[in-house]
């Protein structure tokens, strides 16, 4: 795994702690807005939601080129692939909120799952402020929501977590590949409070996909009823 | 410039001297340069036999600090007479940030630069050089070679031009981790390939069965890289006892005993290790003084490495 990460830990929080704070108005800018997104919630209207979807895809676009093209590229060569892949994202995002405002997160549906997706979602977004107050002053790899990957990967999946309607299967693989890279990058540099943040996101996934796997069982069941049904019609 | 050299790492020297010529492949130092060297064996140059790999440690980016703290590791690494720098474009900014240091020396004696090329694109091949050269800031390249054999049927003709022009003085072919050594082994027949490029250690020695014997008899260079494992090997073997017989060495640390180990092997021109740290490299230049294990002594360091 080591010679897929050519620089050491150092140089890594160098790396976020420089990009971090350079950002950290657009880390506050991205707190507020999807703090609004979640409080309007299922009441948003179709322009909102087109807003915010569209909102979504342009912070993929800049964790693409930003992040990955312009500063993470010149230390590993793979920035340049996981660019494309973040705006890959970006457009599928756009592809998929545009059309009927899909992108309807809301925090007022009292289940375990949403609980979930929350807790993840205020953890990506507190992770940048306490461990810029936790460093006090040491070079220290911060994560933060709408800037850097792994934060903006959490947000994303626990905002998927928290959508009010269906989330496409294809909207997953750029981002659990992303993760997948994170998981190699925190083990071999050793970052404990990536580690955090990777369990949230694998937790947001977990319900994801048994989401998925739910509402597939409940189309098999539905389509079983109504193959049956029609057989029964028949026989009448 | 100057380094003290003690009376007794004068006299160690001189036994390393003997036990060289023995191997056939070192060159007898004087009093001033009690380190081993080697010779390479397309031309007879003498090069100190540890160089620097840059592997990470270089890949630093821009931060003010740590480009200050690498020109220190650069600074020492001249002081204490080094020559080899091993570097690639696949190191991120390491070429970059050797440039950098280099500038801010002012001067880099005895430097032998080697970079290599790594891409697949043939057309790609040309820019990666020039961009090295820019890079490091050289005229002339002591070595460039095809990072990886990756498309070296089209890079190694390439660079044999440049060698022609004067642009480069050897070429050179890598691989590392073990892998694909058969094929190495056909490509380092080729007249063109003054060096190879390899994993060489204690206890990563797949190498000694074919490619270093087969670099004997053809007479090629040879760079052994990972000296220890990424800094696996120190790792491992910190607070374990060092062998009774390492004084007789001159060894006084684990990382001197593993690069006496690679660079006493009689077909090893240079061996590069790593390091972010000034006293790492002041540790690792030091294993080029003293005696020099013999093959017997060679095979008692992998039994008692193996022992632990």
């Amino acid at each position: 795994m080591n010679r897929l990460i050519p620089y050491s830990g150092e140089v890594y929080a160098y790396l976020l702690a420089g990009y971090s704070d350079a950002y950290i108005a657009l880390e506050i800018a991205v707190c507020l807005a999807g703090a609004a997104l979640l409080l309007t919630g299922a009441r948003a209207t179709l322009m909102t939601c087109r807003i915010a979807g569209a909102v979504l895809a342009i912070l993929w676009a800049w964790i693409g080129v930003g992040f990955y093209w312009l500063t993470y590229q010149p230390l590993n060569w793979a920035g340049f692939y996981f660019g494309w892949a973040a705006l890959l994202q970006a457009v599928l995002i756009l592809v998929w909120s545009l059309p009927g405002g899909r992108f309807r997160p809301t925090a007022r549906i009292a289940v375990f799952s949403h609980w979930m997706g929350l807790a993840a979602l205020i953890l990506a977004a507190l992770m940048g402020p306490f461990m810029r107050l936790l460093s006090e002053g040491s070079v220290t790899a911060i994560q933060a929501v709408g800037v850097t990957p792994l934060a903006t990967v959490t947000a994303t999946l626990a905002l998927f977590l928290l959508n009010t309607t269906r989330i496409p299967f294809w909207l997953l693989p750029v981002p659990v590949i992303l993760l997948v890279w994170d998981f190699i990058r925190a083990q071999v540099l050793g970052v404990v409070q990536d580690n955090v943040l990777l369990a949230a996101a694998a937790a947001v996934l977990v319900f994801l996909l048994h989401g998925f796997l739910r509402f597939r069982q409940s189309g098999e069941a539905r389509d079983r009823r109504i193959h049956r049904d029609g057989k029964n019609s028949t026989r009448n | 410039m100057t380094i003290s050299v003690r009376r007794r790492a004068v006299l160690a020297g001189c036994l390393a001297g003997v036990t060289a010529s023995v191997l056939g492949r070192a060159v007898p130092g004087n009093a001033a340069d009690a380190k081993l060297n080697k010779r390479i064996p397309a031309t007879g140059e003498a090069v100190p036999a540890i160089g620097m790999g840059t592997w990470i440690t270089f890949n630093v980016g821009p931060v003010p600090a740590l480009l200050a703290q690498r020109t220190d590791v650069l600074r020492r690494f001249f002081r204490h007479g080094g020559g080899m720098i091993d570097s690639s474009p696949m190191y991120g900014t390491a070429e970059q940030v050797l440039g950098h240091g280099f500038e801010q020396l002012g001067g880099t004696p005895g430097l032998f630069s080697a970079s290599k090329i790594w891409t697949r694109s043939t057309e790609e091949g040309p820019r990666q050089l020039s961009d090295s050269f820019r890079l490091w800031g050289v005229d002339r390249f002591s070595l460039m070679q095809v990072h990886n054999l990756v498309n070296w049927e089209a890079h190694l003709p390439m660079l044999a031009e440049q060698k022609r022009i004067g642009r480069v003085r050897y070429l050179g072919l890598t691989t590392s981790h073990g892998s694909r050594h058969g094929e190495m082994a056909q490509v380092m027949k080729n007249d063109a390939v003054d060096f190879v490029q390899l994993t060489y250690n204690i206890v990563d020695r797949e190498a000694e069965e074919r490619l270093l014997p087969l670099a004997a008899d053809l007479g090629k260079g040879v760079i052994a890289n990972r000296p220890f494992r990424g800094g696996g090997l120190p790792d491992a073997l910190r607070g374990k006892p060092l062998p009774g017989w390492a004084p007789e060495l001159g060894i006084e640390t684990w990382p001197h005993f593993l690069l006496k180990f690679i660079i006493s092997h009689p077909a090893v021109t240079c061996a590069i290790p790593a390091t972010s740290q000034v006293g790492h490299m002041d540790e690792n230049m030091r294993a080029m003084e003293g005696p020099m294990p013999d093959a017997a002594m060679r095979r008692r360091m992998v039994d008692y490495v193996e022992s632990l």
